[in-house]
């Protein structure tokens, strides 16, 4: 079963501790654990911001493979965080707490990353807010509801609108089956695109229409 | 695996500290897996009347329960091995 975007960026929040060699796991640590998961090719995008993680020398780290045992603790601040993070889900009706609700957490932060970027790019708590409120994250949560296995068929409609799909997806785009597409991604015939920080595929429209070629009767 | 309860007396506690204390448990007990550590918290129950959260986790050791909730940060009182009883064994 697939992480939910929420463990994976806290999951990377706690690697990124493990890698300062920090017994904590600061606000720092959570925000760009939560930049990791909603980037693609490093860039954060949220409203009119755009983050570059290269730029704040935070580009995705792959830490598969490697097991660091050393013990981190959430700091007690970074449980601040959590606990707002939470309030705010139930203020948006919600039953769960969701990256952008850990997000819009960060709104009212005056320290660390969260005040340098508020300082670099000239933005408010409120400005954070407001591009968040109108955010939808890339293809996150956007596809996973409904990509399960057995979740059926798609509507002609889901998947004219859809630019990214995953294997399962893919294979019932195009009448074939799940093998067939990871077969194509194995040879290097057919391009994919890994989530930050997991091991999801995605493939975009565009390169699973360059796979169609026009049929060649071979009678003419 | 064992299963244990950690004990914890929170006093005006809301629902928004059980939360976020749930997501870092979770977080927690995930990367303890990862590291060999196999812990896995089961699920809470918060008594309104006397304020006190009973967590269940099933670790190898109460140590490992102790590990998980001091890298959590959640405070604790005691920590337990219990002996589950369910209908259907009974």
């Amino acid at each position: 079963m697939m992480e939910d975007p929420v463990s994976i960026a806290i999951r990377a929040a706690i690697k990124r501790a493990k890698r300062r060699k920090s017994p904590k796991v600061t606000r720092d640590d959570l925000l760009v654990g939560l930049f990791q998961v909603i980037a693609r090719f490093d860039i954060v995008q949220i409203g009119p911001l755009t983050i570059d993680l290269e730029e704040l020398g935070e580009p995705l780290k792959d830490d598969t493979g490697k097991t660091n045992k050393q013990k981190v603790a959430y700091s007690s601040d970074t449980v601040a965080v959590f606990e707002r993070a939470a309030h705010i889900a139930r203020k948006d009706n919600s039953s769960k707490v969701e990256l952008v609700h850990l997000l819009v957490a960060f709104a009212y932060e005056d320290s660390g990353l969260m005040a340098q970027l508020k300082k670099k790019y000239g933005i408010s708590g409120m400005e954070w807010r407001s591009a968040l409120s109108k955010w939808q994250p890339v293809s996150l949560e956007k596809t996973e509801p409904s990509s399960k296995i057995g979740a059926g068929n798609k509507s002609t409609m889901e998947f004219k609108e859809k630019q990214f799909f995953s294997p399962d997806e893919a294979a019932e785009f195009l009448d074939i089956h799940t093998q067939t597409i990871r077969g194509y991604i194995r040879t290097g015939k057919l391009p994919a695109l890994r989530l930050a920080g997991e091991r999801a595929l995605r493939i975009q429209r565009e390169d699973l229409l360059a796979l169609l070629e026009p049929y060649e009767p071979e009678e003419k | 695996m064992a299963c244990y309860v950690a004990i914890r007396h929170l006093p005006g506690i809301t629902p928004e500290v059980l939360t976020g204390a749930g997501l870092r448990a979770k977080s927690c007990a995930d990367e303890m897996t990862e590291e060999g550590i196999p812990v896995r918290w089961l699920r809470s129950f918060f008594i309104p009347e006397t304020e006190q959260t009973h967590c269940y986790f099933e670790a190898p050791s109460s140590d490992a329960v102790k590990e998980l909730n001091e890298r959590a940060n959640i405070p604790f009182s005691e920590i337990h091995e219990v002996q589950e009883l369910v209908p259907e064994a009974v």
